[in-house]
């Protein structure tokens, strides 16, 4: 079993390692078909081998603390990437939620209740605060989803929603790479919580001022478009 | 538009709550997971309460912020009101949910206060973060929604002066009763009855009929200006539909309503067109 568990922990580290310079290049590049994708694409490989990875060393270890970074992880990162096969339900019947997005998300759900109540009756280890932070985070997400998936045109919904539930959602996976990388390696120096949550807060700070950027940016044009 | 506003605001309020409740609940839990390992009884009551004022306390934040972006519109200078804000408010409200911990949990100690408020700011700054970020994305959503309801209003509007302009000029021809349309390499001759409704894509117009679909290079609207008004109807911005190809309609929860073709498809009928839609389905 050791060498299978090393040779997946290797997969995960160089998966995490690509993910965390790939995701940094299309954070500031122009948000169009091109250099934006290609990273992208790259950042979104490098992820789905470091959650597949995740997935299998959880199997291994049965360790339900990774099991519920994992849940919480797989479910934002795929849920970013499907947000832009889903731009517009409203006028679209293939644009609204397809099997595999509910299946997705019904089972990540799932595996956070089986998790909750195993924390319940305390036979999960690791610290409590950060387990249910991360099955907090599934069910909020998941339960955003699938109400989204259940009225795609009902609130929140724009024609533009679908860019800002991708930013939000990917650079909160991005977030997660960096907290790692820098709780685990880079940081260590730092006091706990600060080594962990100081990457979660400056990409909550780049969110915020994006979300903004963007709200204007589209107005502008908007207005530009009907001639005001 | 101002039922709709109020329709938005009791979503908001309830994507609040519920976000509210489970942190509340995790919360809560972990607490209780502590008090257990320690062998103190976890006594839920006085939980719920400790940390509903911890984290409910944010709830007024949040107004307060919404206030801000409100009045200052989503500009450069509301993302450094907001910035400069986080350090000092974070740093409140770390200072109080510390005290609340003092008060309520045998286990925390005052003198130890200072070590627990440094540990309680990057949570707090991250939740205020979270709480601004979503009253800055819940205001621009507002704003693009009213801005795409008036942009189909004016389309509208736009379309039945120019349908009422056609009707009323004494040389307006006869409807078509046949369309020529592309389809991959080939040109077929559809019946203009048998379309169950036409998709707009740029400068061109998609044809669906009996399950097939082809391209007319004409816009939507200049096509709805030919068409019979008495058989097909625009019912949204980017469709027009064929009344007599309609086989169901359902309303969905926002106030759009879903239309089942005869050939299974589902559109959406977008607010703007809804009444007169329902009104011609009626008849």
């Amino acid at each position: 079993m050791e060498p299978i568990i090393t040779a997946f922990l290797a997969v995960h580290i160089v998966s995490g390692t690509g993910a965390l310079f790939c995701g940094a290049l299309p954070i500031f590049a122009p948000k169009r078909k091109g250099f934006h994708t290609r990273w992208g694409k790259c950042f979104a490989a490098c992820m789905w081998g470091v959650l597949g990875s995740a997935i299998v060393l959880t199997l291994i270890s049965r360790n339900a603390y990774f099991a519920a970074l994992t849940t919480s992880a797989t479910l934002g990162c795929f849920s970013g990437l499907r947000a832009l096969r889903r731009k517009r339900p409203d006028v679209r019947q293939d644009d609204r939620a397809t099997g595999l997005d509910w299946a997705v998300t019904i089972a990540a759900l799932g595996v956070a209740l089986l998790l909750a109540g195993l924390q319940v009756q305390g036979h999960v280890k690791g610290t409590p605060a950060v387990v249910w932070s991360l099955l907090a985070g599934a069910f909020v997400v998941g339960g955003y989803d699938l109400l989204r998936f259940a009225f795609p045109a009902a609130w929140p919904f724009f024609p533009r929603l679908w860019f800002y539930e991708h930013l939000v959602k990917i650079l909160t996976s991005y977030a997660a790479v960096l907290s790692a990388f820098s709780g685990s390696i880079a940081f260590r120096f730092l006091p706990d919580p600060w080594k962990q949550l100081w990457a979660p807060i400056a990409v909550q700070i780049l969110i915020l001022g994006m979300i903004l950027w963007y709200a204007r940016q589209n107005r502008r044009r908007a207005s530009a478009a009907a001639g005001g | 538009m101002r039922l709709h506003a109020a329709l938005q605001r009791r979503w908001a309020a309830a994507a609040v709550a519920f976000a509210l409740i489970v942190t509340i609940v995790a919360a809560v839990l972990t607490l209780a997971s502590g008090r257990h390992a320690a062998g103190v009884p976890a006594r839920w009551g006085e939980l719920v309460v400790w940390q509903a004022l911890v984290y409910g306390s944010w709830v007024p934040i949040g107004a307060v912020v919404d206030r801000l972006v409100r009045r200052s519109g989503l500009t450069a200078r509301l993302a450094l009101l907001l910035y400069a804000c986080g350090l000092p408010l974070a740093a409140a409200h770390a200072a109080f949910a510390t005290g609340l911990d003092v008060l309520f949990s045998p286990a925390a100690r005052a003198p130890e206060a200072a070590g627990h408020w440094a540990a309680r700011m990057p949570i707090d700054l991250l939740v205020y973060l979270a709480v601004a970020t979503f009253v800055v994305a819940v205001r621009a959503q507002q704003l693009a929604a009213e801005a795409a309801d008036r942009a189909a209003g004016l389309a509208a509007a736009l379309d039945a002066a120019r349908a009422a302009a056609a009707r009323a000029s004494p040389g307006a021809a006869e409807p078509p009763a046949h369309l020529f349309v592309s389809v991959g390499s080939r040109r077929m001759v559809v019946d203009v009855a048998e379309v169950e409704w036409f998709a707009s894509a740029g400068n061109y117009v998609v044809v669906n009929w009996e399950e097939r679909e082809g391209l007319i290079r004409e816009t939507l609207s200049a096509l709805e200006q030919r068409l019979d008004p008495a058989v097909f109807a625009r019912s949204h911005r980017s469709t027009i539909v064929n009344l007599a190809r309609v086989r169901e309609a359902a309303s969905l929860a926002d106030g759009s309503w879903r239309l089942v073709m005869s050939g299974g498809a589902e559109l959406v009928v977008s607010r703007t067109y809804r009444d007169g839609v329902l009104e011609r389905l009626r008849r």
